[in-house]
């Protein structure tokens, strides 16, 4: 989770300009810091968001199996003291093994699977632990730059103990040749940041 | 998220976002975190092609700041979307609210920028609220590091 003694290196800037976009979103005043006390919020009740059984497991949401190599994405949510944290609610979200998105937006020509809707949750156990099934996703081409192509990656989103924890990340494959050109990996400059091991 | 609220006022709580060119972000995600006078709550929504979304809310009560004092009512707000590379926090505070002369987080932001945080009636019906968010540009939104 954030540690904001790290965020030096290890999270990305909001301005990086070889990722074009952040010329134009990324705030141009500095971020006001608010003292812990004045930013408490009990945890929201996720009570009306019931997990259901498929939830996990990206290949058993459909009819019929998606096209792909089938993966197992396991492992933990830590804190900055590397203590576990359970009951954590995680959402991923992920192109298709052709490097297609469900999503409106995705105007890439490669295929949609109609059995794959690349999206799923779950809750960390008392050790912090999670796991999905899914495909791996393709790496698909986006407009940044000439020849512009992402590595293949899975988006994560946690909700931790409060707002102050919320967690936006990508997590990719290993050794893709794809990673020295892509500008939203290259924009946390910790280089073991990047390659930290799980 | 109205039906999940046991007291407060009702309101809708209507978003826009725009870019440094003045551009609508049409694919935006607004997350709430608020309370409603009991438990804490959250909603979420995309933004649409018209760069809004509207949640059907409660506003909240005034909260216990630091050190004794009080917290304006307010409705905390996280900010994603494909082109930022952290999510972004914001704060919507309620125009008019005799209570935001005291708040303790709107006395850290410059005098000059604070109006960025205040949600405004809509004139033409009662109960709904307007709340820019600008990414950058003259009356770039207030953010903060939480």
């Amino acid at each position: 989770m954030k540690d904001r003694s790290a965020m030096a290196g290890s999270q990305p800037p909001l301005l990086y300009p070889p990722y074009r976009s952040t010329t134009r979103w990324a705030p141009s005043k500095p971020l006001i810091r608010l003292p812990e006390t004045l930013s408490e919020l009990d945890a929201p009740v996720y009570g009306w968001w019931p997990l259901g059984e498929a939830d996990n497991d990206l290949t058993r949401q459909s009819s019929d199996e998606p096209q792909g190599q089938r993966i197992i994405v396991a492992g933990r949510v830590l804190d900055e003291a590397a203590r576990p944290v359970a009951s954590a609610l995680i959402e991923l979200w992920q192109a298709n093994a052709a490097g297609r998105y469900c999503h409106a937006k995705d105007d890439h020509p490669a295929p949609l699977d109609p059995h794959f809707a690349g999206a799923g949750r779950t809750i960390t156990d008392a050790e912090g632990r999670y796991e999905f099934i899914t495909i791996k996703p393709g790496a698909y081409p986006w407009r940044n730059h000439d020849n512009a192509w992402r590595p293949a990656h899975i988006h994560f989103s946690l909700f931790g103990s409060s707002f102050r924890t919320r967690l936006v990340t990508q997590m990719y494959f290993p050794d893709d040749p794809l990673f020295d050109y892509d500008p939203i990996l290259q924009s946390v400059h910790d280089e073991r940041a990047r390659r930290r091991p799980p | 998220m109205a039906d999940r609220f046991v007291g407060g006022e009702p309101i809708t709580l209507s978003f826009r976002v725009t870019d440094g060119d003045g551009q609508l972000v049409t694919d935006a995600i607004v997350e709430l975190w608020q309370t409603d006078g009991t438990s804490s709550v959250f909603g979420r929504l995309p933004t649409g092609e018209d760069g809004t979304c509207e949640f059907e809310t409660v506003r909240p009560a005034t909260v216990a700041g630091g050190s004794g004092g009080l917290q304006a009512p307010h409705v905390n707000v996280c900010l994603l979307a494909r082109g930022l590379l952290r999510h972004l926090h914001t704060r919507v505070y309620f125009a008019g609210d005799p209570a935001l002369a005291q708040d303790p987080v709107l006395a850290l932001v410059p005098e000059d920028r604070r109006s960025t945080l205040l949600a405004h009636p809509a004139p033409e019906r009662q109960g709904r609220w307007l709340f820019d968010v600008r990414l950058q540009g003259a009356k770039e939104t207030v953010f903060f590091d939480v």
